[in-house]
């Protein structure tokens, strides 16, 4: 692979767009033939004719794939990625080097039969922020080396037939997770909701086990059925956890000079290239569990992450104890170095009167449905109640989790917000990858001058918007303040 | 600070009153088909006090939101305050702009006012009910300076 090289996609493109749609023609055709079979002259007739507009729309699927794939094709120059696709509609799209924010390789099982890899790059702009760019298939080799002329392209200078630049890792500045950090990153990874679901099915089955095998008239049949249905929803617990560990063999992640590189997978191995320069954010993460167990896990954010489903869980560094995750921060992404240390400034007391309101509305709706319930079916009137009663002491207790950990923390060069009520999310953002901020103000905040906000970060979707709890009117200027340096 | 012109007044109320009647017209069709027919008394007090706060917010809210709304333009910001019952306060650094535009709907044509939505790498920003001569202008200004700053980074990544 070099500079102003014209290629195109690996040919193997065309057999895996094509393949599975071919045998799933050829299937319906078969089913089709059975009909004609026994039914000659008559229905058969005209599911022959259908046959023949399917096989057709297939022959016309493969020739349009070898057409696109013959037609399209890609150059990198020193500083430019051009797509050119010269099919029905001529079209071609030149990219920025200097603007590209991940460049991630990926291999599934199909891929490897071929040893292709595919290479997916995202730009670092808001419009196409929630999906990839670009995706090239190329040989395993060329790959790596294209991934290198995205990445030092740009910078150089000398001559057309210079070989791409192999990546020197910075020494010290790599981390390779190990089984047991795999395995207890799953465990600290279950939310909330999968814990009260296990205990609350696990809670049912006893029950009904222990009523199953009191009462003789349920017999053995039920209690197995019962204990079946345990059975099959611990393995489903089981193997969500596996699946992070099948996932993340292999992870390692690595920083050479102004990159940084992550790699995972078993079977399907992911290798994402990330310019530090491109990456807006961290975001320090904890579950309940974590919370309780002490562990941070840390993810990036940048435009790439996370707008692909498998990518959406992707981490930087596996839930791991503080002094660990401070020690590979300072490592591996210096430019964070310390900023776990910023004081955390909890929100005032005052809240509990901003609520006061919400609480009244809440009272007055819940009292006009229950009434209305009792005016239309008087003897349901109860269920409301019982209803607005259970969901209010729950929301009394999530808005107290959400009190004790919610949080701003207002530092020289970065601030932080953290968000959350039993789970927990800490982002570490530079004041000049702010894009714009928000704020909001009801009559009680004024008067108590406490105001809430927003600010809005160049990221996917999930990321772009981060709550400012409430703070100080003042807090709200100094960020303004420190927006343009 | 900058505040609307009565132009702007007329619009809100407009806006207002059109969201009012739509909800109205729910209301009216509950109590028709369903309230009055079933004798449903609770529903009918329930419906009366939506209706009248309905009618209150279209009568009051426009003016709330005309006497909150002002933005300031500097060479560093652009600030805007709007709201009702809260206030919404947006601050956009100018750097962070990439592109201006403005936006005129059927009920702004009416009252000759327009939006001037500004786009940040983050989302975007409305500044509504400007005059239409004053958002030409301030889309104008605004792609001008934006232009000059970026030439100005340019000039300083060659250097």
């Amino acid at each position: 692979m070099k500079i102003n090289q014209r290629f195109r996609n690996h040919f193997s493109v065309v057999i895996t767009n094509t393949v599975p749609t071919v045998i799933g023609i050829w299937l319906v055709l078969n089913l089709d033939l059975l009909g004609e079979a026994e039914d000659v002259g008559g229905i058969g007739a005209s599911i022959g004719w259908t046959s023949l507009i399917v096989a057709g729309v297939a022959v016309l699927y493969v020739i349009f794939s070898l057409i696109n794939w013959a037609k399209t094709y890609f150059t990198v120059t020193e500083d430019m990625l051009i797509v050119e696709r010269n099919t029905l509609i001529k079209r071609k799209n030149t990219i920025a080097l200097k603007n590209i924010s991940n460049v991630n390789l990926e291999q599934g099982l199909l891929s490897m039969l071929f040893d292709t890899c595919r290479v997916k790059l995202d730009t670092n702009t808001l419009s196409t922020a929630n999906e990839t760019d670009v995706t090239i298939v190329l040989k395993r080799q060329d790959a790596e080396e294209l991934r290198q002329l995205l990445l030092h392209g740009a910078e150089k200078t000398d001559g057309d037939e210079q070989p791409a630049k192999n990546v020197v890792f910075d020494e010290g500045k790599s981390f390779e997770v190990n089984t047991r950090d795999i395995i207890a990153n799953g465990f600290f990874s279950l939310s909330f909701s999968v814990i009260i679901i296990f205990l609350g099915a696990a809670a049912f089955g006893i029950s009904m086990l222990s009523e199953a095998l009191k009462d003789p008239e349920m017999g053995m049949g039920d209690a197995i059925s019962v204990f079946l249905s345990l059975t099959v929803f611990a393995v489903g617990l089981i193997w969500s956890m596996a699946k992070k560990f099948i996932d993340y063999v292999d992870f390692r992640v690595e920083r050479a000079e102004d990159k940084v590189y992550l790699s995972y997978g078993l079977l399907k191995k992911v290798t994402y290239s990330i310019p530090v320069s491109k990456i807006n954010a961290i975001l320090i993460k904890q579950t309940l569990l974590a919370r309780i167990g002490g562990r941070y896990m840390v993810e990036i954010v940048n435009v790439g992450m996370g707008d692909d489903d498998h990518e959406a869980r992707t981490f930087f560094l596996p839930y791991s104890k503080m002094e660990r995750i401070k020690d590979l921060i300072s490592r591996l992404l210096p430019e964070f170095d310390g900023c776990i240390e910023m004081e955390e400034e909890r929100q005032s007391r005052s809240i509990w009167l901003i609520y006061l309101p919400k609480v009244l509305i809440y009272l007055a709706v819940s009292a006009a449905v229950t009434a209305l319930v009792y005016e239309l079916w008087r003897d349901y009137a109860i269920i409301p109640l019982i209803g607005f009663a259970v969901l209010g002491i729950f929301l009394l207790i999530v808005k107290t989790a959400v009190y004790g950990t919610r949080s701003v923390s207002l530092g020289e060069k970065m601030i932080s917000i953290t968000d959350g009520a039993f789970s927990k999310k800490r982002l570490f953002v530079g004041y000049g990858k702010i894009q714009y901020i928000e704020s909001s103000q009801d009559p009680i905040a004024k008067r108590c001058k406490i105001a809430k906000g927003s600010l809005h970060l160049l990221a996917s979707a999930a990321n772009q918007t981060w709550r400012i709890p409430y703070t100080k009117e003042e807090n709200i200027e100094y960020i303004k303040n420190k927006l343009i340096g | 600070m900058e505040k609307l012109s009565k132009r702007a007044l007329g619009c809100m109320y407009t806006a207002s009153i059109i969201g009012a009647v739509i909800l109205l017209g729910i209301i009216a069709a509950l109590n028709i088909f369903v309230f009055f027919p079933y004798g449903v008394t609770v529903g009918k007090i329930i419906s009366l006090v939506i209706a009248i706060i309905v009618v209150a917010n279209a009568a009051i809210s426009p003016i709330f939101r005309y006497h909150r709304y002002s933005y300031s333009i500097t060479d560093e910001f652009i600030d805007l305050r709007e709201g009702y019952i809260f206030v919404e306060r947006n601050i956009v650094p100018i750097e962070r702009l990439h592109k201006m535009e403005t936006q005129r709907g059927p009920i702004d044509r009416m009252f000759k006012v327009a939006k001037v939505i500004v786009t940040t790498a983050g989302g975007d920003v409305v500044l509504r009910f400007l005059d239409e001569e004053k958002a030409d202008f301030i889309a104008e200004n605004l792609g001008r300076r934006v232009n000059r700053i970026a030439a100005e980074q340019r000039e300083s990544n060659e250097n």
